[in-house]
């Protein structure tokens, strides 16, 4: 190496000798990435972080919700297949009849057994038919006949013993009517029921029209009581010991 | 010495989190031996503090690139140098030199610098003329070789070696007459 090269190596401090202005760090103080920035970094790191922990916090009660609906469809299905009978006792409209009428639903208690044998007696009478077993078709037929008939006759009873207020029994002759066209129907379709055996479709139409006749009396009920209570309504109870005698249905 | 590096080492730690305290004991700590390089290389004060400043931004704000804590002096150094080459490279210019001239400025002196004194030597350095001040800064005061000052002012390795011993020579007519 060159000698003065060397001496000048040896002797670099001793060349350090101007400092620069004051002023200068402030220049260059005014163009330094500030702690401010660094720490407007930090807080936008952890406000990212804390959208993350939010958005998955959302997903994950998303996903729990999809659980739990899943869930629930699935209990809900389970319950619908394990008891159809009450969810066909809601469905029936012979509730109202019950509602109504006491004796009724202890008679219908007895009949649900039936309805839902009678669900069920679509796949067993198809059976039937194949087998041509006429016998089992009657007797069917007979004791499903006779359960309604019985609550059919309770509600006649009811209305007979029912005393007309007002009217005379010719004023209801529109229900009798109407309760005689389903008479007509109901033999009907028994004939064709012996005809052609106990399928889904006359079944379901004899039921249809054994609550026709429910609904009618039922009516019929409805109107007498209404009639009857404006007739009270405009008569005041007196003191008079000789009852006046009313009018009863005997027919119907 | 141990100490102070681990010093420097936590001043670069901290001043890469962005503390400004950091940032200012570092430029205390270095910018005395960097306004001089900067002054040798420019010649002037004006664009010395320039230099300087732009340097310090640079290193500051690229602070994140530095690999070890330890080795800021140097990668400082580093910058304010290749800072200062860029700006002489805009202004000056340099004159090839033949190998007849650089041969004929061989050495054949007695160590006549000893007993002069250093900020005489030092003073008569920033006297030199544009283009051999440089080459002489870079090869003589920040230990380049001549191959390298060649590479970095984009001139030729003869060029350097012929430009050192014309600063040689003004040096030593100037301060020898001095005494």
């Amino acid at each position: 190496m060159d000698k003065f090269k060397q001496y000048i190596q040896q002797h670099k401090t001793e060349l350090n000798t101007k400092e620069p202005s004051a002023n200068l760090w402030l220049n260059i103080q005014q163009q330094l990435p500030t702690k401010k920035s660094a720490t407007v970094l930090t807080i936008f790191k952890w406000a990212a972080a804390a959208c993350i922990i939010v958005l998955c916090g959302f997903g994950v009660l998303y996903l729990l919700n999809i659980n739990k609906q899943n869930n629930n469809v699935a209990v809900n299905k389970n319950q619908q297949t394990n008891q159809p009978i009450e969810i066909q006792k809601e469905t029936t409209p012979q509730e109202n009849l019950e509602n109504n009428n006491p004796q009724i639903a202890q008679a219908n208690a007895a009949t649900n057994s039936t309805s839902t044998e009678k669900n069920k007696q679509p796949a067993s009478t198809q059976t039937q038919k194949k087998n041509n077993n006429n016998n089992e078709v009657e007797t069917t037929l007979q004791s499903l006949d006779s359960r309604f008939i019985n609550i059919i006759n309770l509600q006649k009873e009811k209305i007979s013993s029912t005393p007309l207020y007002t009217e005379s029994p010719s004023y209801y002759s529109d229900f009798i009517v109407r309760f005689k066209e389903m008479d007509s129907d109901e033999k009907a379709i028994k004939n064709a029921i012996t005809k052609q055996g106990l399928t889904d479709d006359l079944l379901s139409r004899l039921i249809n029209v054994y609550q026709q006749k429910l609904n009618v009396l039922k009516d019929l009920q409805k109107e007498i009581n209404k009639t009857n209570n404006r007739y009270m309504q405009n008569h005041q109870p007196s003191n008079n010991t000789n009852k006046p005698t009313f009018i009863h249905f005997n027919n119907i | 010495m141990e100490k102070e590096n681990n010093i420097t080492t936590d001043l670069v730690h901290n001043a890469r989190k962005g503390n400004t305290q950091a940032f200012a004991q570092l430029y205390h700590q270095y910018s005395k031996a960097m306004y001089n390089i900067c002054i040798r290389m420019a010649g002037n004060i004006t664009d010395a503090e320039d230099l300087l400043q732009e340097s310090f931004i640079t290193a500051f704000n690229n602070i994140h690139q530095l690999k070890e804590d330890n080795f800021f002096g140097g990668w400082l150094k580093t910058i304010v140098v290749n800072n200062c080459i860029k700006h002489c490279k805009k202004i000056f210019y340099w004159d090839d030199w033949s190998e007849e001239k650089t041969e004929h400025l061989t050495d054949d002196e007695t160590e006549w610098w000893v007993n002069i004194e250093m900020n005489h030597i030092n003073s008569a350095i920033k006297q030199l003329p544009d283009g051999c001040r440089e080459i002489f800064t870079l090869y003589a005061v920040e230990n380049y070789s001549h191959k390298e000052v060649a590479n970095n002012l984009g001139i030729s390795e003869s060029t350097s070696k012929s430009q050192y011993h014309r600063a040689k020579k003004l040096l030593k007519e100037k301060l020898i007459n001095q005494l």
